[in-house]
């Protein structure tokens, strides 16, 4: 049984935190395919590599990096979802891995672009379920729950099945859901990906004044700058498997939110030299170009940029993360090997089909697909 | 030609990877038949014929229609409503490719990994029932004609399934009507007992059905049961129905495609 | 520890194990009410489900009649006596497609798509929100059909079943069910390991119907699998004895046993994978 927290101790404690995945390689081709039924080969990837910090009760925390960095299976081993091959990790005083009952009544969480709420249902009916699944008390469910759709403006929506609500709406729902059973530490991964600016506005708005109102621990992981920006005082930047940024992101940003980058299309070849009087070229590859200029003089650069070259494109973007790492911590980016296998492709489904048991019916078999949902 | 084939490879690697769900549906193919052979090793302790069978051909039969239903049972109609359904047959129409060529050869390489998984099964059956077993033996001609009659069932098949799955363009769901073909198979088809143990006025039905043509015809020549007349009836009803079914699927599909394209794929 | 407070601990224990029941069961209810309400907004479809299920169902004779009809009597089952055993198939049949088809096949589509994740974080045993959470009112049919032609069965061989035989009846069809759940849960249970299967739900189908024959044909080492290791003949043979009067009366504790033992491996297997699950994938 694990000690709860005594008070002072950090919520959130990883020490030296790892996971390494084993990987079946898939060679291509018909030989290949072949062989792979007789001899596997396998391959260790490294997806988080000694990694350590301490949250504190009510900190907003984000782990930001680029995609594959490992932020998510940080997130996991905290969650209690993964093992941690090595180092250990705890929340509130439990070990996840553990997956103690107390322990899971007490945090949440919520994964973006992934549903818990049932599809063809309206949204009340997967909270109900989730009351049960908490054991929770009907009065303080049904505060919870008002306070909860107050603050997301969900009033009209909770009657309306989930599949017919707009991304945004469904991620709104999915956040009620984890919230009612209040817990005190919640875990988000890339909540807005995907949704429209508004919904990622009105997500980020929310999470803040939540985290104000009720002291809640909130991790979140993005490859959004902007989220993290809008959100957390405090960074943690992954990437490839290893903690390289700690702390204020006030110190992350005063290096680069402060300026914007210019990436342009040229008709013809410029040489680097002659384009690094705009500012600092990131990018360059003979016609295209990535430069990045302070925030306050960008119209000025870019009206400088426009009269002295051939300019064919050009666009004004925020210094995305990957810039960001790039640029304060050296090397080439996360082309990282992915943790994930990525999973064959879409069958040509040129042969078998869908048959699920539906040979014969009468003089053998297969009622098995009789009824089943679509 | 080399198109076709590169087609299949593709195909095979895709089965290949797939071999599981193929071993899996192959359980229904395969067990079933396993299941009757016990049955019919005790029904014939009392008796010495079911419907006309012996027991040596009663379980000639449910060895060949184990065989039959793993290799000549078709599935396009699934492939089919998927890929309609999903728009893929947009990309397949602007290849210079026949789709209808695409299917069967897709088909025939889930066969081969079939034709892999039920060779154990048959020579384990063959080891199994082998003393209980005594067919007169095949001459030239009749094997031939079975080779032939084998191919034809499964165009048979082949075909009419092909209409079945046509209808992806007329309706939202084939689930349905895979269940009525499903139904009708069946009881008329004689995919697991020989039609012949069905009481008369079904029995007629059933020799006028297509399904007929797909398993009983080959394992009616196998069995020496069909011989002269009968015979070349048999044989002939195959072409006829893989003809006619094939036609009527081209009509189908010209239909089809009309309608597929009015409503933008 | 004196004895009054070593009581109240136990009373405290007790509690705290029938408020544990309570919750899961009110959890089972809740997926029972959201399951229900998904099937009747689908009004016109279900009711066709019903009927198409129902009408399936009862052709599932027609195969015990063509051979029965045809070859009388086999190993001392007669096509009277089929009727009650093509029916208690029938019953079983329905009752695992209706508790557990759905379930199943979305626990491989769960993992597939790493939704697990929700299950798993969730205060409630895994094993059990993943087997109850979608119930298939649709197949409901099949089981009705199953009773009508036990019933039948029973009035054409004459029988007059009392309460011990109809007791025996109900516990040998319970035991299938209980049974075929941990195994057909621990099939699903392979996903874990093997990633993407996408038929891995209706594995045990063609097993499961091995059972709509009696076992009592089966002669070798297939009888005794049948009988003590799978839990097939306990489907639709046992049930079928049970009424007829004919059942081994030692097989009763062994298929309860067996049911109990299967569950409970079930489970350990459930909880092994989910470890190697989670320290071998993404």
């Amino acid at each position: 049984m694990s000690m709860p927290s005594r008070r002072g101790d950090p919520t959130i404690v990883a020490a030296s935190l790892s996971k390494t995945y084993r990987v079946q390689k898939k060679p291509p081709g018909l030989l290949g395919s072949v062989r792979a039924l007789v001899r596997r080969e396998y391959s260790d990837v490294r997806a988080v590599q000694d990694v350590s910090f301490a949250i504190e009760r009510g900190e907003l925390v984000g782990f930001l990096g680029p995609n594959g960095a490992g932020k998510t299976t940080t997130l996991k081993m905290l969650s209690g979802l993964l093992e941690p091959s090595g180092g250990e990790c705890r929340v509130l005083g439990y070990e996840p891995f553990k997956r103690e009952r107390p322990f899971q009544r007490q945090f949440a969480l919520v994964l973006g672009q992934k549903n818990q709420l049932w599809w063809d249902l309206p949204a009340i009916e997967s909270f109900l379920l989730n009351k049960e699944i908490y054991g929770l008390d009907a009065r303080e469910y049904k505060a919870t729950l008002d306070e909860l759709v107050e603050l997301l403006g969900l009033a009209k929506l909770l009657d309306v099945q989930v599949r017919k609500l707009s991304l945004g709406e469904r991620m709104k729902c999915e956040l009620v859901g984890a919230l009612l059973h209040r817990p005190k530490v919640l875990f988000l991964d890339e909540p807005t990906i995907g949704l429209d600016v508004v919904a990622q506005q009105t997500i980020r708005e929310f999470l803040k004044a939540y985290n104000a109102r009720h002291g809640s621990t909130i991790v979140l992981t993005s490859h959004y700058m902007d989220d993290v920006k809008a959100l957390c005082e405090r960074v943690v930047v992954i990437d490839r498997g290893q903690l390289i940024y700690d702390g204020a992101l006030r110190d992350l940003v005063a290096r680069f939110a402060d300026d914007k980058l210019l990436t342009i299309e040229l008709e013809r070849e410029i040489p680097r030299e002659a384009l690094a009087a705009i500012g600092e070229v990131l990018t360059w590859e003979g016609r295209a170009a990535t430069i990045r200029v302070p925030r306050e003089e960008v119209s000025a650069r870019a009206a400088r940029l426009l009269a002295q070259f051939p300019v064919l494109d050009l666009a004004i973007q925020e210094p995305d993360i990957d810039e960001v790492i790039r640029a304060l911590f050296g090397g080439t980016l996360a082309e990282a090997a992915p943790p994930a296998e990525t999973p064959p492709p879409a069958p040509l489904r040129l042969g078998e089909g869908r048959e699920e048991g539906r040979d014969d019916g009468v003089t053998g078999e297969g009622v098995a697909a009789h009824g089943s949902d679509a | 030609m080399s198109l076709y084939y590169t087609l299949f490879r593709l195909a095979l690697q895709e089965a290949i990877q797939y071999r599981v769900e193929s071993a899996i549906y192959f359980l229904y193919d395969v067990l079933p038949p396993i299941m009757m052979a016990f049955v019919w090793l005790a029904a014939y302790e009392d008796q010495t014929s079911v419907g006309g069978f012996d027991l040596s051909q009663m379980l000639a039969y449910t060895v060949g229609i184990m065989v039959l239903r793993t290799m000549l049972t078709s599935h396009i109609e699934w492939a089919m409503d998927h890929e309609v359904r999903q728009g893929l047959l947009s990309t397949y129409l602007v290849r210079p490719m026949n789709v209808c060529a695409q299917w069967f050869v897709g088909e025939l390489a889930w066969k081969a990994v079939r034709g892999v998984l039920v060779t154990p099964v048959l020579i384990g059956s063959l080891v199994w029932l082998g003393p209980y077993l005594s067919l007169p033996p095949l001459d030239i001609g009749q094997m031939l004609l079975l080779a032939v009659s084998v191919v034809l069932g499964y165009l048979v098949c082949f075909a009419l399934k092909l209409c079945i799955g046509m209808l992806v363009f007329w309706t939202t769901d084939i689930n349905g009507t895979m269940t009525l073909y499903d139904v009708t198979a069946s009881v008329f088809g004689g995919v697991l007992v020989p039609l012949t143990l069905l009481p008369e006025p079904l029995y007629a039905l059933a020799m006028v059905l297509p399904m007929r043509a797909i398993y009983d015809v080959p394992l009616g020549i196998l069995l020496g049961r069909l011989d002269g007349a009968a015979l070349w009836w048999g044989v002939a009803s195959q072409v006829g129905w893989a003809t006619v079914l094939g036609l009527f699927a081209r009509a189908l599909w010209q239909r089809g495609l009309r309608r597929y394209e009015a409503v933008g794929g | 520890m004196t004895s009054s407070s070593a009581h109240r601990e136990a009373v405290a224990e007790r509690e705290a194990t029938m408020a544990t029941v309570r919750r899961y069961w009110r959890v089972y209810v809740a997926c029972l009410r959201n399951c229900l309400a998904r099937e009747l907004e689908f009004r016109s479809s279900f009711i066709f489900t019903l009927v198409s299920t129902a009408i399936w169902g009862a052709l599932s004779i027609v195969l015990a009649g063509l051979v029965f009809g045809n070859a009388g009597a086999i190993r001392g089952w007669d096509l009277d006596r089929m009727f009650i055993l093509t029916g208690s198939f029938m019953i079983v049949e329905g009752a695992m497609s209706t508790l557990f088809q759905r379930s199943m096949q979305k626990l491989s589509e769960l993992v597939n798509k790493g939704e697990l994740d929700f299950v798993l974080v969730k205060p409630i045993s895994s094993q059990f929100l993943v087997s109850i959470r979608y119930v298939n009112f649709g197949t409901v049919p099949i089981a009705f059909v199953g009773l009508f032609y036990v019933w039948l069965g029973v009035q054409r061989v004459g029988l007059r079943p009392g309460p011990t035989e109809i007791g025996l009846y109900l516990a040998m069809l319970g035991s299938a069910v209980v049974s075929l759940y941990a195994i057909w849960f621990m099939t699903v249970t392979l996903v874990l390991y093997t990633g993407r299967i996408e038929n891995i739900s209706v594995a045990i189908d063609p097993v499961f119907r091995l059972g709509r024959f009696p076992t009592d044909v089966f002669r070798g080492f297939t009888r005794p699998l049948l009988v003590y290791v799978l839990p097939i003949a306990a489907v639709a043979t046992l049930p079928a004895q049970a009424l007829l009067g004919i059942l081994d009366p030692l097989l009763v504790p062994y298929q309860l046993a067996m049911s109990v033992v299967l569950v409970w491996v079930s489970h350990r297997f459930w909880t092994y994978s989910l470890r190697r699950y989670s320290s071998a994938s993404s």
